[in-house]
């Protein structure tokens, strides 16, 4: 997605997109709580005040961004280690959180990486074991184990 | 190819529904309970909590009874939604699950629960009730009234600022307003938890507070801080026992004492749900919960176990109901 | 019997062998998990808290002090190493850490860090010692009024973070209040949680941090990750860590200076070590002769961070122990903690628990002392982390920001926040959005709206309390002329130019 001289005129997107949730924060809270009662304020007081104040200062600088582009350019791979923790989070319901980890760390060295396959062993699984050992067997964090793991009695 | 994927699926299909029905069957099968995993026991409150150490201090005295048999008990401190995903994650657990899974729920919880959620004390399946941290109002030196009386009277034409903590504070604040406000001249500082009406007192910011027993009763002992009146209809003991109660003074109804309790999922099978309620009975009872918790929090024991226990948590809650008094503020 | 009688006697318990022992696990444990990314104070003593319940009460309590301690020594590490800050207290340090990190200057990052936290600490600790009591007393002064004009004071110091659009900056900041409404509101019903149930406890910060530095600073280094500089090819040793007499000279001034800030803000009511650690560094910002260069990379910008959030303990222990009221997040699962162990915090504690206070007090100053001695010799070894390929780094750093953002809640809500933090710090680097107003406005916000209501609800609905309490009209001048006079000198400027 990298654009060269071609920049997307987008920088106003920002600006509209927090503009419209302080709105949307404006309204549901004058309709659902109280503004003001007895001179005390309500529930709604705070966002109301914090909403008119974004939409303020974020409408200046939707007006000031209108046509021009985005200063910083897009890159597909950048979206690579949301994509791993949303694979990660996919595959632990099936194989529980630490294989699921290491599957994901072997398939980003191996297909990202491109790292020999013993490299990407030697990185991976030392590596999950150790926070393994960190999180699970030290701090105690309770992490629930996958359908197949419920299967097999874990 | 296709043969061998559909033969491997038939394979997988038999092998699930084979280990499903052993479950069910040895569910069913009427079989005497014994825990076969680790029991995981949520609270709703961070750790160090007044909840969370009720309920270590449970898992505490259980190890050293081996009341539940040794069972390994894993206390998770999970605070999503002050509770709400507790409470949701409780309704959807498979039996083998529900039958391991544990809840504190604590009366203040239950009044959020009424605020802010669908669920109900029905919901669920009461394990034990097993002790009352009661509250009491308590007034600095500076304060232009010493006892409950005085307060009344002053109240009439003076504003005052009664300082409190979370939910179940709120309550006693709403019946204060219904009951014995009757000029509007009592409103209310909402500090989040009893520390911080402390030191709202302590820093002369108010004058009267609402606390509890085990934070404050250096301060009562020293005299910085003096207690006027005190919820429920029995006095308490020890520092408290002058101290009377709104019931004492006409105000009938201020009943909504944190009560802790355990609870387990609504699909928990009946002979773990024997088990668990005959094993919380013996450790409510027993002297090693009132050494490590009733005696040092100054709390009341109550050792309510099964039907009874699950009454008298939807009595407290249809209480909180019709007396229209709720946490909310 | 005085003071120091009384700190002596806590040493013969704390320099026990059992006491030394418990003393330095609950150290290294804590400089540990404080330098997790995201795992700070708070979550580390969360997390770590059940752990000491199985020891005997007298270590367990100087294993629970030591932790705490050190949790805020360890926060640095990270936030110089990944510029993820191991806890919101370390926020600052990224700033002036992780581009010397980047500068292959990572070990001397790391001493100025360790230097700085030392001093910090052992100037709170020294105050805690001789005025803890009268220091908790001075603190109940600062009621709602007064908190609020000093947050909304501090609000107006995030001008020098708003980058070159200022109506960028001020539109990061509020969101950033303005999604602290989110949860419960003020009389403990839901509020904009949108039929959520987990939006009822708000969006948690943890997460959210881990997310916009974290891991969005992975996301930003995947084009980058190839290039590697000079600097992280070359082998750092012990020694290149030393800092030369200048700059010495430049972190001992500006720890002390920084750590009577962190004591100071510690004793009031709900700071704590995030906003100890930005006041620090926004004051001293403002009186450093280097001032000006605060946030390009220099060891006085580390050292005015790392010292004000150790000395914060000091000052946040003093109204805990004292008083059983806790001048912080983290002191309030401390405190519980404590009272698990049968200490109970208040008026009477210094009379009925005399030597177990005491060796409390005592172990902090071993823990000291142990954290900078650790910390030291990890030197070499976190440099060379700093030095490992981003190709190699950024998968390991997202399972750790995954595992990070799970643990702080317990649950895939964390890593959810995450990503979404992940996302936002994404889209406001690609819109040149300033990140650092926006996380410290949030940090602030719920505190803000809290103390204003609080303070509205003293003054019977009338705002004249912020001028009728003195402290807090104080604060208030302070803040006109902090808005004024920036405003009147560039007006003056533009004349003459």
């Amino acid at each position: 997605m990298q654009r060269n001289g071609d920049r997307l005129k987008l920088e106003f997107l920002l600006p509209l997109c927090v503009f419209a949730i302080a709105l949307l924060f404006m309204v549901v809270s004058l309709k659902n709580y109280v503004f003001i009662k007895k001179s005390i304020p309500g529930d709604a007081f705070f966002p109301v005040v914090m909403s008119v104040f974004v939409m303020i200062f974020s409408g200046i600088s939707f007006v000031k961004a209108l046509g021009k582009p985005i200063k910083k350019d897009i890159h597909l791979e950048e979206f690579y280690p949301l994509l791993a923790v949303v694979a990660i989070c996919a595959a632990r319901l099936v194989i529980g959180f630490f294989p699921a980890i290491l599957v994901v760390l072997i398939l980003w060295f191996k297909l990202i990486e491109r790292f020999s396959w013993k490299r990407t062993l030697a990185i991976s699984v030392p590596f999950t074991a150790v926070m393994y050992l960190i999180f699970v067997v030290w701090i105690d964090i309770q992490f629930r184990s996958g359908l197949l793991g419920r299967l097999l009695g874990f | 190819m296709k043969k061998v994927f559909a033969l491997v699926l038939v394979a997988a299909i038999i092998i699930a529904s084979v280990m499903a029905n052993g479950a069910q069957e040895a569910a069913s099968s009427g079989a005497e309970f014994k825990p076969s995993k680790s029991i995981s026991w949520y609270c709703s409150s961070k750790p160090g909590s007044a909840a969370d150490r009720f309920t270590r201090k449970v898992q505490g005295v259980i190890d050293e009874t081996g009341a539940l048999d040794k069972a390994t008990i894993v206390v998770e401190n999970v605070t999503d939604g002050s509770g709400a995903v507790n409470w949701k994650r409780m309704q959807s657990l498979s039996q083998s699950d529900a039958d391991h899974t544990l809840l504190t729920l604590n009366l203040g919880d239950v009044t959020t629960m009424l605020d802010n959620t669908q669920f109900r004390v029905k919901d669920f399946k009461v394990v034990a009730t097993m002790a009352q941290d009661k509250k009491f109002l308590y007034v600095s030196k500076s304060a232009p009234f010493n006892d409950f009386d005085g307060f009344v009277e002053y109240l009439k034409n003076n504003d005052v600022i009664l300082g409190g903590g979370k939910a179940d504070d709120n309550v006693m604040f709403n019946f204060l307003k219904q009951k014995v406000d009757k000029n509007d001249h009592l409103s209310y500082l909402q500090t989040g938890d009893t520390a911080g009406t402390l030191q709202a007192v302590l820093g002369n910011q108010v004058y009267l507070g609402i606390g509890k027993l085990g934070t404050l009763k250096d301060y009562l002992a020293s005299g910085e801080l003096k207690a006027i009146v005190t919820e429920g209809t029995s006095r308490m003991s020890g520092v408290l026992s002058e101290v009377p109660t709104f019931a004492e003074k006409g105000y009938e109804g201020m009943d909504f004492i944190q009560t802790r309790c355990v609870v387990a999922a609504k699909n928990i099978s009946d002979s773990a749900y024997k088990y668990y309620c005959d094993a919380f009975k013996k450790v409510a009872t027993s002297q090693e919960f009132l050494d490590a918790y009733v005696n040092v929090y100054q709390a009341s024991a109550l050792d309510l176990v099964g039907a009874d226990a699950q009454a008298y948590l939807e009595a407290a809650e249809k209480n909180v109901i019709d007396a229209g008094i709720s946490g909310k503020q | 019997m005085s003071a120091l009688q009384s700190l002596l006697t806590g040493f013969s318990i704390a320099l026990s062998f059992k006491g030394i022992l418990y003393c330095a696990i609950g150290a290294m444990m804590g400089l540990f998990i404080g330098s997790l990314p995201g795992m700070g104070a708070v979550t580390g003593i969360a997390l770590l808290l059940p752990l000491t319940f199985k020891f005997e009460p007298a270590v367990g309590i100087i294993m629970l002090c030591s932790l705490y301690y050190a949790n805020m020594y360890g926060g640095a590490y990270s936030a110089i190493i990944l510029n993820i800050p191991g806890d919101s207290s370390a926020i600052m340090t990224t700033l002036d850490g992780y581009p010397m990190a980047c500068r292959g200057q990572a070990g001397k990052a790391i001493m100025s860090a360790n230097l700085a936290s030392f001093i910090g600490g052992t100037i709170g600790m020294v105050i805690l010692t001789f005025t803890g009591t009268w220091l908790a007393r001075i603190g109940l002064k600062f009621g709602p009024a007064e908190m609020t004009s000093l947050l909304l004071l501090a609000m107006t110091s995030l001008g020098w973070a708003m980058g070159q659009d200022p109506y960028k900056g001020i539109a990061a900041a509020m969101f950033g209040l303005l999604l602290t409404a989110v949860g419960v509101g003020m009389g403990g019903s839901a509020r904009l949680n949108f039929g959520s149930y987990s939006l009822l406890s708000g969006i948690p910060f943890v997460p959210l941090v881990i997310g916009m530095f974290g891991l969005s600073q992975v996301i930003l280094m995947m084009p980058k990750r190839h290039e590697r500089s000079k600097a992280a090819t070359e082998v750092i040793h012990l020694r290149d860590s030393r800092l030369s007499k200048e700059e010495i000279k430049g972190i001992v001034p500006t720890s002390v200076r920084c750590g009577l800030i962190g004591t100071i803000t510690g004793v009031l009511p709900g700071a704590g070590g995030t906003i100890a650690n930005f006041f620090g560094y926004m004051l001293e910002k403002r009186v450093n002769r280097k001032g000006d260069r605060f946030g390009t990379g220099i060891v006085e910008g580390i050292a005015a961070s790392e010292s004000a959030n150790n000395g914060c303990v000091g000052g946040a222990l003093a109204p805990t122990l004292a008083l059983g009221i806790p001048g912080s997040g983290a002191t309030a699962l401390l405190l519980g903690g404590l009272t698990m162990w049968g200490l109970t915090p208040g008026p009477m504690l210094y009379v009925k628990q005399h030597d177990l206070v005491w060796s409390v007090i005592a172990s902090l100053y071993v823990a000291n002392i142990i954290c900078i001695c650790v910390g030291t010799l990890l030197i070499p070894i976190m440099a060379k982390v700093s030095r490992v390929r981003s190709t190699i780094l950024i998968p390991l750093i997202t399972v750790i920001c995954f595992l990070g953002a799970y643990s702080s809640e317990r649950s895939m809500y964390g890593v959810v926040i995450m990503l979404a933090g992940a996302c936002l710090g994404y889209i406001f680097n690609k819109f040149d959005w300033p990140s650092a107003p926006f996380l410290l406005a949030f940090v602030l916000g719920s505190t803000l709206e809290d103390k204003f209501r609080q303070a509205i609800v003293l003054g019977h609905g009338s705002p004249m309390i912020f001028i009728q309490k003195p402290i807090s009209l104080l604060f208030i001048i302070l803040l006109l002329i902090c808005l004024i006079v920036p405003a009147v000198m560039g007006r003056r400027k533009k004349k003459v130019s």
